[in-house]
Parts: C-alpha cells; sequence; structure tokens
C-alpha cells in the first residue's frame, strides 16, 4: 500500500513535470511562431511597399512612353509632306493626312488599297520600277509620279517628287510625296518657251 | 548583361526603398496572432493584387516601346528631311535625312537656328516662307538654296506647317538639286534668246529710222518715197 502510494505520487510528480515541460515547450514553440509570423509580416510588408514603388515607376515610365508616342505620331500624321507605307505588293499599310489629301480621299478609307488606282497611267512604269528597285536594292530611290486626284468636286492630277527608302526591318517602303505641281508647271512652260524659240529662231545662241 | 547588372542595383535600391518607407508607416502597438494571421492574409491578397498590375504595367510598357521604335523609324529613317522649328527659327527635332542635307551630323544641328544653313541669296525667301507658315496655318512651299557643300549647290524644296496642338514649325525638305540645274540652264537659254531678239529688235528699229530719213531725203530732193513703213 505504501509502495503503491509512494508510486502514484511518483507518477504525478513525473506527470506534473511532464506537463510543466510541454507547457514549456509549447510557449517556446508559440513564441516561435510568433516570431516567424512578425518576420513574415515585416517581408511582406517590405515586399508590397517595393512593389508599389516599382508600379508607380512603370506608371510614370509609361506615361513618358505615351507623351514620346503622342509626339511622333503628330510628327507623322501631320507632317506637311505625304507619308506613305506600302507593302511588297504596293498596297497602302498606312499613310498621314497629307498623303490622303494627295490622293484625294479619306485617310481610312486608303489604308489597303493598292497604291498604283491612284496613279496616272503614264506613271505606273515609273512607280512598278521604284518599288521594284527599292525593295530589292534597298537603297534610296526617288523619282516623279503624276497622281489622279479625283473627288466629288475635283478631278485634276498632281505632279509629285517621291523619296522611298525601305524600313529598317525591309517589311515595308517608306514614302515621302512632295507636291511639286507648280514648279512642273513652270519647268513645262519654260521648256515650251525655250522650243519654240528654238523652232523660230535662225541664230542660234 | 548590362542591362541584368543595372536591373540587380534597381531592385536592391528599391528594396532599401521600400524598407526605409516601412518604417515609417510602421505603427507601434503590438499585435496579437489572430491580428497577424489576418494580417499576413491582407497583405497577401494585397501582393498578389500588385503583382498583377505590375504584370499589366510591364507588358504597357513593351508595348509602348515597341510602338515608340515603330514611330522613331517612321520618323528617324524617312527618306526626306524633316525638322521641326520653334517659333524662333531653331531646330528641336530632325532625321538623318535631314541631318545629310544640312551637312552636318544630327547632334551638332540640334538647337542651332536653321537660318544658319541657308545661304544668303535665299534667306529673305525663307524669312517670307516662315513668317507665311505662321501668318495662315496651312500649308506653304518654298524653294531654298542650303549651304551644306560650299563647292556644289544644293537646291531643296520645302513644305512648311505649323501643328494643330503645339505651335511648333514642321518642314519636310526634298533635294531637287538636278531639276533646278536643269531650269537654270533652260533660263540662260532663254536670256540668250532674249538678249539676241532684243538686238534683232534694235537692229530692225534702226533700219526703219534709216528708211524714214532716206524717205525724208528724196521728198526733199523732189523725189517720190521709196520705202514704205
Amino acid at each position: 500500500m505504501k509502495n503503491q502510494d509512494k508510486f502514484v505520487n511518483e507518477a504525478t510528480l513525473l506527470r506534473l513535470i511532464a506537463e510543466e515541460e510541454l507547457k514549456k515547450d509549447k510557449s517556446a514553440t508559440s513564441d516561435m511562431v510568433e516570431f516567424d509570423n512578425l518576420k513574415l509580416i515585416h517581408e511582406l510588408h517590405v515586399h508590397q511597399i517595393e512593389l508599389e514603388m516599382q508600379n508607380e515607376e512603370l506608371k510614370k515610365a509609361h506615361n513618358q512612353a505615351y507623351e514620346a508616342i503622342e509626339k511622333y505620331v503628330e510628327l507623322y500624321d501631320y507632317a506637311p509632306s505625304g507619308n506613305l507605307s506600302l507593302s511588297k505588293e504596293g498596297d497602302i499599310i498606312e499613310l498621314n493626312y497629307s498623303a490622303a489629301a494627295m490622293l484625294g480621299n479619306e485617310r481610312n478609307l486608303l489604308k489597303n488599297k493598292r497604291f498604283g488606282l491612284y496613279i496616272s497611267h503614264d506613271s505606273l512604269g515609273t512607280f512598278n520600277r521604284l518599288l521594284d528597285r527599292s525593295f530589292r536594292l534597298k537603297e534610296k530611290e526617288s523619282c516623279e509620279l503624276i497622281l489622279l486626284h479625283k473627288t466629288d468636286t475635283v478631278d485634276k492630277s498632281i505632279c509629285v517628287h517621291v523619296d522611298a527608302q525601305l524600313s529598317k526591318n525591309a517589311s515595308k517602303c517608306l514614302l515621302t510625296m512632295s507636291d511639286i505641281s507648280e514648279r512642273k508647271k513652270l519647268e513645262i512652260e519654260l521648256n515650251k518657251t525655250v522650243e519654240l524659240l528654238r523652232e523660230h529662231n535662225l541664230y542660234k545662241p | 548583361m548590362k542591362n541584368q547588372v543595372v536591373n540587380k542595383s534597381k531592385v536592391k535600391e528599391l528594396r532599401q526603398m521600400a524598407e526605409a518607407e516601412l518604417k515609417t508607416r510602421k505603427s507601434t502597438k503590438s499585435v496579437n496572432e489572430v491580428d497577424n494571421l489576418k494580417l499576413m492574409h491582407e497583405l497577401l491578397v494585397h501582393q498578389i493584387e500588385l503583382q498583377m498590375q505590375n504584370e499589366e504595367l510591364m507588358k504597357a510598357r513593351e508595348e509602348a516601346e515597341a510602338a515608340i521604335e515603330k514611330c522613331v523609324n517612321l520618323y528617324d529613317f524617312a527618306p526626306s528631311g524633316y525638322v521641326t522649328l520653334s517659333e524662333e527659327g531653331e531646330i528641336t527635332n530632325l532625321n538623318f535625312s535631314a541631318g545629310i542635307m544640312l551637312g552636318k551630323d544630327r547632334i551638332h544641328i540640334k538647337n542651332s537656328r536653321f537660318g544658319l544653313y541657308i545661304s544668303q541669296e535665299s534667306l529673305e525667301l525663307f524669312n517670307d516662307f516662315f513668317e507665311r507658315i505662321f501668318r495662315f496655318r496651312k500649308k506653304q512651299s518654298c524653294e531654298l538654296l542650303l549651304k551644306s557643300s560650299p563647292d556644289k549647290p544644293y537646291y531643296a524644296h520645302i513644305d512648311g506647317l505649323v501643328s494643330q496642338n503645339t505651335n511648333i514649325c514642321m518642314l519636310t525638305m526634298i533635294d531637287i538639286t538636278e531639276r533646278k540645274k536643269i531650269e537654270l540652264e533652260l533660263q540662260k537659254i532663254l536670256d540668250q534668246y532674249k538678249n539676241l531678239n532684243g538686238y534683232f529688235i534694235e537692229r530692225e528699229m534702226r533700219m526703219i529710222d534709216l528708211k524714214k530719213e532716206i524717205n525724208e531725203l528724196l521728198i526733199k530732193s523732189g523725189c517720190e518715197e521709196e520705202y514704205l513703213i
């Protein structure tokens, strides 16, 4: 009996010790968990702010890019000369307002149309050679074309000087057109006058 | 490779800035475990939100950069010369073709006056053209002799326009030297004919005068007029 009592007492004691130990342990792990959580929260906070800052910078960069694009688009769209990009087949890929005005149609309606449709019959050969040489030789080419400027109210031809150059990735041909109708008229007049004088003068200067 | 290094240092810099920012934001009150878990959850959600936003922004930036490159190619490598001028006539932008036409490196041309590249004899024409662009706000044209090379003339046909939104003047230039040469040649021939014709007319007038004189002398000496004038 006494032995048994002793045994029981010992067991209780052991249990108490174990529980005490466990409690100690538990509080230790909970401390650990709490500490880890705090660390994690700190990490998350830092990362969040990092992301926020990065986002700010990206937004700023995006705005700057957008401004640059706007500037260039204006320089292209509203340039005083006609700007066109043509595919190898001679289809209009893009064009600016001046080019559309020269061709006598709206910009949107001209996209994907064949540029040859707007060139006078006499100039078609010159244009085809220009496009072919541009894609083949990859050098700047120039020529003079007569455009058919047909609208509801006007039906006339325009004389344009064309400079052509292949784009950097060689996918399309960049053309700029300048209206030189006035100059062409003067040249023709001058030529006519000189020819007339040559014909009727016995004395040649 | 270089980009990666730059990116790494950039990331490090961002992290330092974020830590500093956190220090100023952190509240001093202690939080219990439940709050921590809730906070952690919220932070995780917000983090994912931010990451998604970040990815979208990156994509937008890439698209913008591609668009810029396309625009730059269209402008910089255009076959004609493009120049933009301020209201004072200073060059604010130009493309490669324009640089070649003006006969100098692109960087050296920026911010200089466009008038510097025009020959003395064309300056007045240019000033008039420049003034017309701003006055009429419609496309104006002119032909100028440029100073690009001292030994041979360089003629350009220039179209100019003021942009709608900003008050900058956009010019496009094409080389018309060859046709100008032919024109000048023809003009010379025409001038020679004019001189020749002038000479013939003078000679004819003199003949008429002489005939008149002879007629008068004949009448004085009692004879009949010989020439019908």
